[in-house]
């Protein structure tokens, strides 16, 4: 497996959008080329090459130094592993439709934002819009899995259509703001106005909530999909332990029928 | 062939191709997920007027299950995957969706669309809009909420290429003795996998020749084999024999029908000629209309 490394020169000297740093897009290229390649920074460029040293040889992982101001990583990944060492900035990982994204420190805004599918982990805590829709689309997040560790800002999930956003802390307010479909785990306490306008889905969590009005009280309930889906995040890597150890019964409430809606909130115990 | 004083005779069972597909039934415990399985594959005796033969394959532990929770595998055989869905399809929404704290699962790899057999993916209108799926792994799963709770089902299973037809013939002495000699060997055939010996207990008693005198008959007793008719000219039975017991098995490969077969000679040549078994032998149809062809004498332990 050939591993590129891209190390921090120094502090960055602002935002910078490091989407073309994918695997597959570098795989092509030699050292010389990707130090060369043009990156955004404010009205400009930079070459990759001012910012970073580069080490190892292309192919499919890349291994990165992250930093706040490091916008857009892995926005646009079909393929190939990139793992970062520290913190990333806004917008990582959006539009990522394969792949692996595994960041060790925090996110900004809207990561996984309108994500595809591939696997987004996150070793920190995710800021607003954590798997959430791109400013004007209809549908958010329409597939792939996204595990974070710590908590999320507000609107987690919004729009989203298909696949399982995993929280292990706290959500912010508007949790699934307007959710189709898919799956939404928070592992610690779901903020405000959690489910807001959910036509489908599923938004668990532990513990205790006092939902919106537009949702039915249905009581506890024996649900059996509650088992395989544990079975299921058993079967998977950096799930946080706050998601897991679903025991099959769950409270249940029905919503948001404000909005002819059908979701679900499940409190697990 | 004289084998521990038991007469195997030079012959073959002759089998057809057919489409199978497995599922897997869980419920709250082993015997709740028995009766949905034995419901389900009740009725599916022959595909002549059954529409499938199917049997319960194996009980399975939990940890076996997708969901964690005792279960049974059932296999379903069919002539083809339109037959077979329609079939599936039925059973499943009239005795397993019916059953208390049933599951349902597929038990095949994902398959081909062409090879799709409709599980939750139409059953799932009995939610009446009230139904929610789930996708996880790659498979799309069903809640339909029921009067217990929830029926899960995925969403769909896949037909496979498998063998049905394969069969013995124990001839013995009295009626009794064939009875003890078939339960034994059954018992021998069920721990092979991948097949199910789709009859009532595993064995038939009524095996059946093509046609008959009448019309609209497709397939009339099988006289050469019936002791009550041992005298005619066209009788198959030596003097000793008073009845004659069929197995039949139904397996996703022509190896596990043989495995079978081997099995359940393997019993009846240790019970010996003292149990009472005079002989055993196979069923065919001179062999044209099956492309799998069991020889009893290459298949002896």
């Amino acid at each position: 497996m050939s591993v590129l490394s891209l190390r921090l020169k120094g502090p960055l000297p602002g935002r910078i959008d490091a989407s073309p740093l994918l695997p597959q897009r570098l795989a092509g290229l030699n050292l010389r080329e990707i130090a060369a390649l043009p990156l955004r920074f404010g009205r400009g460029h930079v070459a990759a090459g001012e910012l970073f040293d580069l080490s190892g040889s292309p192919g499919d992982t890349v291994e990165l130094e992250g930093d706040g101001r490091l916008d857009f990583v892995g926005a646009g990944l079909d393929g190939g592993t990139i793992r970062v060492a520290g913190p990333v900035g806004h917008r990582a990982a959006t539009g990522m439709s394969g792949g692996f994204l595994m960041v060790e420190g925090s996110t900004g805004l809207a990561a996984g934002a309108a994500m595809r599918g591939g696997v987004l982990t996150v070793g920190g805590d995710a800021g607003d819009g954590l798997g959430g829709a791109l400013p004007g689309e209809r549908a958010g997040m329409t597939g792939g899995r996204i595990l974070v560790q710590g908590s999320c800002g507000d609107r987690v999930g919004e729009r989203m259509r298909r696949g399982l956003i995993a929280v292990g802390g706290d959500a912010g307010a508007y949790a699934a703001l307007h959710m189709n479909a898919g799956s939404l785990l928070i592992g610690g306490r779901p903020g405000a106005t959690t489910g807001h306008g959910m036509r489908n889905g599923t938004i668990l969590f532990r513990g205790e909530i006092d939902p919106l009005p537009g949702f039915a009280d249905c009581g506890l309930n024996q649900l059996p999909f509650l088992s395989l889906l544990d079975r299921h995040l058993s079967g998977l890597d950096g799930v946080p332990p706050a998601c897991r150890g679903l025991t099959g019964r769950a409270r249940r409430w029905l919503g948001d029928r404000g909005f002819g809606g059908r979701g679900e909130l499940l409190a697990c115990p | 062939m004289l084998l521990n004083g038991i007469h195997i005779e030079n012959s073959y069972a002759e089998a057809f191709d057919m489409k199978a597909t497995r599922l897997i039934v869980t419920a709250d415990t082993p015997a709740w997920a028995r009766h949905a399985g034995m419901a389900a594959t009740g009725f599916a005796t022959s595909v002549i007027a059954c529409g499938c033969e199917a049997g319960i394959e194996r009980e399975l532990p939990p940890e076996e299950t997708p969901d964690g929770r005792p279960g049974v595998a059932l296999l379903f055989f069919a002539t083809g995957r339109g037959v077979l869905g329609k079939q599936v399809e039925t059973r499943l929404g009239q005795c397993i969706l019916t059953c208390p704290g049933t599951a349902c699962f597929s038990g095949v790899p994902r398959g081909a669309r062409e090879d799709l057999v409709p599980l939750g993916r139409k059953l799932r209108y009995f939610g009446d809009g009230q139904q929610m799926s789930k996708l996880l792994g790659g498979r799309r799963y069903w809640r339909i909420p029921v009067m217990d709770g929830e029926f899960l089902c995925e969403e769909s299973s896949w037909s496979v290429p498998a063998v049905g037809g394969g069969n013995l013939l124990i001839l013995a002495d009295a009626r009794m003795t064939a009875l003890e000699a078939a339960e034994a060997a059954a018992d021998a055939m069920r721990a092979v996998p991948n097949v199910v010996l789709p009859f009532p207990g595993g064995v038939v008693r009524s095996g059946s020749k093509i046609g008959a005198k009448y019309k609209g008959m497709p397939a009339s007793t099988n006289d050469a084999y019936c002791p009550t008719l041992r005298g005619l000219p066209r009788s198959r039975l030596p003097a000793e024999v008073e009845s004659v017991l069929e197995i039949v098995i139904d397996g996703l490969g022509a190896a596990d029908v043989a495995a079978a077969m081997t099995a359940g000679l393997a019993c009846l040549i240790g019970r010996g000629r003292g149990s009472g078994i005079w002989g055993v032998t196979a069923g065919n149809y001179g062999g044209k209309l099956g492309r799998h062809h069991f020889h009893l004498h290459e298949l002896l332990p």
